[in-house]
């Protein structure tokens, strides 16, 4: 059994818009994953529909499951899945700002005991030294590179096993990112992270991620992994800047490889 | 100098009524205007315990108790479902839940005026408190309640780790669920705590002048304070509690005493249309009322 099973998962907002249309897509413990796609497809839902809905945001999972290390997290509110250790890092509001630094980790409330959440939070510490010289700072005079620190932090300090992060180098400079992705590196080695990260940029997506799934309109168009999908012409096209031909949709590239394959072995 | 403590007991009685309003619109963003309703029921809370039990040391704090009870039922069993609905849903549901209990009231202990103190024994002495002013002694207990729910609010926000988890859902609730913290848990505790602070109010008010239905006035009198204090602030709930009772004190000295109950709601509207988020109050916490 797969460490994340998302089977034919459908989501709507406000009870009629419709999000997801049946995305399916496991994940192996230890594994990074990427979703990309444009936007609009479906992949901040995804994230949030893993992380837990709650009444505030309108969406509801109407139809799919969610598996997680053996247990269904389908619908189940956010703390439960925290809980669980499934910790989303949000794309936006994803600090406390009028709590200091120390209190948006303090806050945290996990399954870990005492010893494991001092540890954790001396890891953060450890690993983003510019968190520790800013204990006591409002969260909201951060910077946008301290601030994404610090939600990682905080997300750490919930003890997770399957982090996800959503658009880590959005609106930050490339040497920030830089520093951050590799901050990343080191936590994931110390913790043995599984990681799912939603990318605009597919070259920071392909930097850290072993696979990726493509979404369109939502659903799965393309997964892979990342060598492979690096080297696909349409992914080249759309994120890579880097391919020759003019602009396909996945799904026609895939519908296309699809009808070869049958060619193939008719 | 009467007048000057006349302020100040007017004042505390705003005070601890209104920091219930501010606790539940800080925390869940609802304004709750069932408040006088649920402070009055309160208070009937207390002259049943003491019926049964004619101690104050124990009549008072299990009516305290139940009132804490009430204020985290009344989240469980209605206000939850209101969760992820507008905002003007929820405060349409707080204004039906005062009405049901105005008439929940009549029905279970009349309308008569009743007096919760006379099966506790308790006397109103009068006692002088500056040079020249003397008030009750009950108002003195209320002056110095007030200062102790205030001081114990500020340290149980500030270095808690519920009043911690409280200030981070009162600022991004999606967030706060997101790390862990269970909502519901701490939107039932933060209604236990105002309707307790609350019912305290209005106990200590119908114990010195007895208890009808115009206590739900008295409460809806101290709304003007939180307001103007501004809805999200604790430190701006007393000075605007003590601000309102200024004014009316002062005006019903020299003006004209029928003014008492409009008072405070012009200083509501003066504040609405000139400053809407209050003295102390953050601007952008309006916008979602």
């Amino acid at each position: 059994m797969a460490f994340l099973e998302v089977k034919d998962l459908h989501v709507s907002y406000q009870r009629a818009i419709t999000a997801l249309t049946g995305v399916s897509f496991t994940m192996e413990e230890g594994q990074i994953m990427a979703i990309l796609g444009a936007n609009g497809a479906g992949k901040t839902t995804t994230l949030r529909a893993l992380s837990g809905f709650i009444g505030l945001d309108n969406a509801r999972v109407t139809k799919g499951r969610i598996g997680f290390d053996g247990q269904d997290l389908t619908r189940r509110p956010p703390y439960e899945v925290t809980r669980q250790g499934v910790v989303l890092v949000p794309e936006r509001d994803k600090v406390f700002p009028n709590l200091s630094v120390h209190e948006n980790l303090e806050v945290v409330t996990s399954r870990a005991s005492g010893t494991r959440r001092s540890e954790l939070t001396d890891l953060v510490y450890t690993r983003f030294p510019r968190l520790a010289q800013l204990r006591k700072r409002e969260a909201g005079l951060l910077s946008g590179g301290e601030r994404q620190m610090l939600a990682l932090g905080s997300a750490i300090v919930c003890a997770p096993r399957l982090l996800l992060i959503d658009e880590l180098s959005l609106g930050l400079a490339p040497v920030i990112v830089e520093e951050i992705v590799e901050h990343l590196r080191v936590i994931r080695q110390d913790l043995s992270l599984t990681i799912l990260l939603v990318e605009q940029s597919a070259a920071v997506a392909f930097r850290l991620a072993d696979s990726a799934v493509v979404l369109e309109h939502g659903e799965v168009a393309l997964t892979g992994t990342s060598e492979a999908l690096q080297s696909d012409s349409a992914v080249q096209n759309a994120y890579l800047g880097t391919g020759t031909e003019g602009r396909r949709s996945y799904r026609a590239v895939a519908e296309a490889r699809r009808l070869a394959e049958q060619e193939g072995r008719a | 100098m009467q007048l000057l403590a006349n302020i100040i007991v007017l004042g505390a009685i705003y005070a601890l009524i209104s920091c219930g309003y501010v606790l539940i619109y800080r925390v869940s963003r609802v304004l709750n205007l069932a408040h006088g309703e649920l402070m009055m029921v309160g208070a009937y809370l207390l002259l049943t315990t003491a019926g049964m039990i004619p101690n104050p040391w124990i009549a008072i704090p299990v009516a305290g108790l139940l009132s804490l009870a009430m204020g985290a039922l009344v989240y469980l069993l209605l206000m939850r479902r209101m969760t992820g609905e507008s905002v003007l849903a929820a405060i349409l549901t707080t204004i039906a839940l005062g009405i049901l209990l105005r008439g929940v009231v009549v029905i279970f202990f009349s309308a008569a005026h009743q007096y919760p103190s006379v099966p506790l024994g308790l006397h109103a002495s009068s006692v002088e408190v500056l040079p020249g002013a003397r008030i009750s002694s009950l108002s003195l207990v209320l002056v110095v309640v007030t200062a102790l729910v205030y001081g114990s609010l500020f340290a149980f926000l500030r270095l808690s780790r519920w009043g911690l988890r409280m200030r981070a859902a009162g600022q991004n609730p999606l967030l706060a669920a997101q790390r862990g913290i269970n909502l519901h848990g701490i939107y039932a505790m933060v209604w236990g705590i105002a309707i307790f602070t609350g019912s305290i109010a209005g106990m200590l008010i119908s114990l010195d002048a007895g208890l009808d239905q115009t206590l739900i006035m008295i409460g809806l009198k101290a709304f003007p304070g939180a307001l103007v204090g501004g809805l999200d602030s604790l430190l701006g709930a007393l000075v605007g509690s003590l601000i309102v009772a200024a004014a009316e004190v002062l005006l019903i000295q020299y003006v004209n005493p029928l003014l008492a109950d409009v008072v405070p709601f012009l200083i509501l509207i003066a504040m609405l249309v000139f400053r809407p988020w209050g003295l102390f109050g953050t601007r952008e916490a309006l916008d979602r009322v």
